[in-house]
């Protein structure tokens, strides 16, 4: 107060704060798509909804607990219950498509790669930042819900007898939350960097996943009833199979319960689904980063 | 001091060259930057946002290297794109501060300076509402406070009055004008609208076919013959012309009101013949001054 | 051509046009106003876009609603783009001539012509999408043309185009009133409505603010105060005589300049007499005399000001 003159000048005056160019650029950027993701009510609702599979899962393993083992063998082990309540991708891919269609499209259509690329911001950054505030949305969508049912698990078995017999589910969980995550996100911004309207994204990519799924069905009970082999790998040539197939993978189970009464009783093969997915995975993001030029900043 | 300096820079998408051996410096204050479509103004733009690799030639702006050193460049220089353009779901406060975040500010100032700029721009309360319900003008508006809020020293605007109504025109062409006088902001304004850079610019820059073909101040420019003059009548008058022949002086050209002529060098009295020949006609003198050219005769000129 | 007698026309609830009687004949007729001042609903009603809520519209006799008869002889720029980006220039010309009613046998001959006389000739064959704005301002312009209409109506059709082409569409416009087409332009750029027309439409909010001569149109506005310019060697003792006149309001002296003044009078007609035997008796030379208020920029200024208080 000591400067102040005895009237204030309040017209313009040009910014002199602390402005600091930091290698994290993207962060901001997944930050602000954060915050507009949360906004959304849909989300949290949906997240709910997603999440009941997993209530169920735990109410199943504390009636389990009073009926000793009486259920095993419907159910299947912990890990095959888990692989089974997992493999419901329908949820999370509805929240992806919530959050992640507009990601690029609806900056297309409102021209805001002019405003994030005339700042100190490279493509890079841009497709980055985009990426990472889907890809850490469904983690936390898949993540969340498995912690907490493999922590009820391990609480309720005793850790000790937990760590032994199923102890590899802690090392793979962040993997069963980042694979689909990973999925979505890339697929996402590849679609959505084409596109101008983000509804249109979700339908394209809603398209493809279910197309695939039944293309993959089709497929397997088209060759599964002209040859004796009953391997599920054919079963899982979608994006929801891959999904849940590498979870198998990781796991070392087939789910349980119901989904084994309809047969899918072996654990498919890892190779070709690793590789499906390493391929949606790469070609998403190099479908966004070809779409994305930094140079039609200024028309003409 | 000049906040960007050219030397022989050279940008050619493929064959196609749009900026070719460009030598020039550019100036503190408002700077115009006119020429046709298609003249390379897009194309230098880019290139001292730091887009373009030169495929000649290079500079620096604000001392930066424009090849080397883009992030620093943007870091400090803002840009009014021409096309409408927000960031989709944000109000108009958010919109700002996020921008400001972007350039590099801690999201504490960007939040308080967002307020303060667009307050600045005219925006009010309707701060508060998605730019999705704004209106061209208020559009245009939120276009130059994301450009200013991260307090840039060199600022970019393209067309900024585009679709603007008189009344936003002004109001726009106000703000740049204070912007650029004296608060530390340097302005390059690339217009079709020359009248716009008359009223807001120092200095202009023209370009044709990718080369600088002039640079001057927009008084220099402005200077015509001294014993030219401008003159408007309050009605039409058909023996003006006449009468003002009588006079010695010579009618260049005359549209319904108005009139150039030209008075001998050295004629000690154009005032009084202006007068005394509107008397004998009955016409009445509303406006007499030494002529000045347009900026748009003399960009014509420049270009053709 | 175009007569207007009393036509409103509103969307729900939301008034665009209020109560307004007018006519457009031959030659160029600026239509001015703010934004949302109810010009584009004005250009639609006459294009036969909308229909008038209540009053009457017609266009050569004929109300201009879904009727073709009208539509061939209106040609229309509209300020929006509305292409098939996927054609050439050419083409998308051709369809509107064709759609326009230009026979097909000589449909090539006139688009060609049309695009000669819009300078684009040269570039017509490559797709819209690929056009810049200029050109596209220049293909729609085009498009209102080819068919030979007796009415053009344009919005804002210089929109987008550098300074010479701004200039050569002003020529060809002037061109096309002088062979007695009935041309409406409406513009937010009045220092170039200046250098085509002196005839104006102004409205405000919904309604008809000012119709005519700019010229009659200002002096009608003489009856507000008036400011004038006055820059020469000695301008104090020139304001003090300035000052014996009951008609001035006030005197300005400039802060930086001296040899400055301005003088604000309730009679612009009375003043500018004055000094006019002012100068005479005295011998006075000014350097400067002018005043802010002549042009069309600060005409429009007092009116829609006045208009809105």
């Amino acid at each position: 107060m000591s400067q102040q003159a005895p009237i204030a000048d309040l017209s313009y005056r040009n910014y002199d704060g602390p402005k600091t160019l930091k290698t994290a650029r993207w962060w901001v950027i997944t930050l602000s798509g954060l915050r507009v993701s949360f906004k959304k009510k849909g989300l949290w609702i949906m997240f709910g909804v997603s999440s009941l599979s997993y209530l169920f899962m735990l109410f199943m393993m504390f009636t389990q607990s009073f009926t000793q083992g009486m259920g095993d063998d419907m159910l299947g082990g912990f890990r095959e219950q888990l692989v089974g309540t997992y493999s419901n991708a329908f949820w999370p891919l509805m929240i992806a498509l919530l959050v992640g269609s507009g990601s690029i499209a609806a900056d297309n259509r409102a021209n805001a790669l002019q405003v994030y690329l005339a700042k100190p911001l490279s493509k890079r950054d841009y497709l980055i930042g985009k990426w990472l505030y889907i890809f850490m949305i469904i983690f936390a969508v898949y993540f969340l819900p498995l912690l907490v049912v493999v922590l009820y698990r391990a609480f309720d078995a005793g850790f000790v007898d937990f760590i032994r017999s199923d102890g590899r589910v802690f090392a793979v969980l962040p993997l069963l939350a980042g694979l689909p995550a990973a999925l979505h996100a890339s697929v996402l911004v590849g679609i959505s960097a084409w596109n101008k309207t983000p509804w249109i994204v979700g339908v394209i990519y809603a398209g493809v996943y279910f197309f695939s799924s039944i293309f993959a069905l089709v497929l397997s009970s088209a060759i599964d009833s002209t040859s004796a082999v009953t391997d599920s790998t054919l079963q899982h040539l979608s994006i929801e199979g891959v999904i849940s197939g590498v979870a198998q993978n990781l796991l070392g189970a087939a789910p349980g319960g119901i989904a084994r009464a309809l047969s899918q009783s072996t654990v498919p093969a890892a190779t070709p689904l690793l590789l499906i997915a390493a391929v949606l995975i790469i070609g998403g993001i190099l479908a966004a980063r070809a779409r994305i030029r930094a140079v039609e900043v200024v028309q003409g | 001091m000049h906040v960007a300096d050219l030397r022989g820079l050279t940008v050619a998408y493929g064959n196609k060259v749009a900026v070719q051996d460009f030598t020039c410096s550019i100036p503190e204050g408002c700077i115009g930057l006119l020429g046709p479509n298609g003249a390379g103004k897009s194309t230098l733009i880019r290139a001292l946002l730091g887009f373009v690799d030169p495929a000649g030639g290079g500079g620096t702006v604000l001392g930066h290297n424009i090849a080397t050193h883009p992030l620093e460049i943007r870091m400090n220089v803002g840009l009014m794109p021409e096309m409408d353009c927000h960031i989709p779901g944000m109000t108009a406060v958010e919109f700002t501060a996020y921008a400001g975040e972007l350039s590099g500010m801690p999201r504490e100032q960007a939040m308080r300076r967002a307020h303060e700029v667009l307050e600045y721009c005219g925006l009010g309360e309707a701060r508060y509402r998605n730019i999705e319900t704004y209106s061209t003008g208020m559009k245009q508006k939120a276009k130059l406070a994301q450009a200013v809020v991260h307090g840039p020293k060199l600022l970019f605007l393209d067309e900024p009055t585009n679709g603007l109504d008189p009344a936003g025109r002004d109001e726009m062409l106000a703000m740049i004008k204070d912007i650029s006088h004296g608060k530390g902001v340097n302005v390059v304004l690339s217009s079709h609208l020359l009248p716009d850079i008359e009223k807001t610019c120092d200095e202009v820059i023209v370009m044709h076919n990718g080369k600088l073909r002039a640079q001057e101040s927009v008084k220099t420019i402005r200077v015509v013959g001294t014993s030219l003059y401008d003159l408007e009548l309050k009605l039409p008058n058909d023996g003006f012309s006449d009468a003002i022949t009588r006079k010695s002086a010579k009618v260049i050209h005359n549209f319904s009101t108005r009139y150039r002529v030209e008075f001998p060098a050295d004629f000690p009295t154009p005032t009084r013949a202006v007068f005394e020949a509107a008397k004998e006609v009955g016409a009445q003198v509303r406006v007499l001054a030494h002529a000045q050219r347009s900026l748009e005769e003399a960009f014509l000129e420049a270009v053709q | 051509m175009i007569f207007l007698e009393r036509a409103s026309r509103w969307y729900g609830q939301v008034i665009g046009l209020n109560d307004v009687s007018c006519s457009f004949g031959p030659g160029i007729t600026a239509l001015l106003g703010q934004n949302g001042a109810g010009k584009s609903t004005m250009l639609k009603l006459i294009t036969g876009q909308l229909r008038p809520t209540t009053g009457s519209l017609t266009v050569f006799g004929d109300a201009p609603f879904s009727n073709p008869n009208v539509y061939k002889r209106i040609g229309y720029c509209p300020e929006t783009d509305s292409f098939y980006e996927d054609m050439t220039g050419r083409q998308f010309v051709n369809l509107m001539a064709r759609m326009a009613g230009v026979p097909n046998d000589a449909v090539d001959g006139v688009v060609t012509r049309t695009l000669d006389t819009v300078g684009m000739l040269d570039r017509c064959d490559k797709k819209i999408a690929g056009f810049s704005k200029g050109m596209r301002q220049r293909i729609k312009f085009a498009q209102a043309l080819a068919h030979d209409p007796d009415i053009l109506i344009l919005d804002e059709p210089l929109n987008g185009l550098d300074p010479v082409g701004r200039r050569d569409l002003q020529n060809l416009l002037k061109q096309l009133a002088d062979a007695g087409k009935t041309i409406v332009i409406s513009s937010h750029i009045l220092h170039e409505v200046e250098q085509m027309t002196r005839h104006i439409v102004l409205l405000h909010k919904g309604r008809l603010l000012a119709l005519g001569d700019v010229g009659e149109i200002r002096s009608l506005i003489d009856k507000h105060p008036h400011r004038v310019r006055v820059e020469m060697e000695g301008a104090r003792p020139f304001a003090r005589k300035l000052m014996a006149m009951p008609n001035v309001l006030s005197v300005t002296f400039d802060r930086h300049n001296p040899n400055l003044v301005e003088i604000e009078t309730a009679e612009p007609d009375v003043f500018y007499t004055e000094v006019s035997d002012l100068v005479l008796s005295e011998g006075i030379e000014f350097s400067a005399f002018t005043s802010p208020d002549t042009k069309l920029e600060s005409v429009f200024g007092y009116l829609v000001k006045g208009g809105a208080s």
